[in-house]
């Protein structure tokens, strides 16, 4: 059910969400900052979820 | 504290990933005729602004990243050009 321009854009943000998971672990991993450890820790997260949710939907659409 | 300069880099870097990931899901919202595919998109852009205010008033608290105002001749003129449009309502 899914256009081109679609799967496109979904792939697109996914490797982003991928590039932002990568880094906030990296940063949560290194900061000493309690604030911006757990901000970074949260944010890792939540981006892991964003990438499960993203597939779940274009294997919905086949 | 031994690890700030660093904290900000990787903070900076990833407010600026965060601008660039809310472009992408704004244009994939945009461009989606699939109304699943849209309100998935429009429900991750919204909390990645959310994220994206999150983490900017973090650098804003900590001096990382200052919002000087307007110079007030700037000011003074745009607000001028908006009364000028204003009235032609």
């Amino acid at each position: 059910h899914l256009s081109t321009r679609e799967l496109l854009y979904l792939e697109d943000a996914s490797k982003m969400f991928e590039s932002i998971a990568k880094m906030s672990d990296f940063a949560a991993q290194n900061a000493v900052d309690p604030q911006l450890k757990s901000y970074m820790q949260s944010l890792a997260q939540e981006h892991r979820q964003w990438i499960q949710a993203t597939g779940s939907i274009v294997n919905k659409n086949k | 504290m031994a690890n700030q300069p660093q904290e900000k880099e990787w903070a900076g870097t990833l407010l600026y990933l965060q601008k660039l990931e809310a472009s992408t899901l704004c244009t994939t919202a945009l461009e989606s005729a699939n109304n699943q595919v849209r309100n998935h998109a429009m429900g991750l852009l919204n909390k990645s602004l959310e994220n994206q205010k999150k983490l900017f008033d973090i650098m804003n608290k900590k001096g990382w990243y200052q919002v000087e105002a307007a110079p007030v001749e700037q000011f003074n003129r745009i607000q001028q050009s908006f009364s000028s449009m204003m009235q032609m309502q």
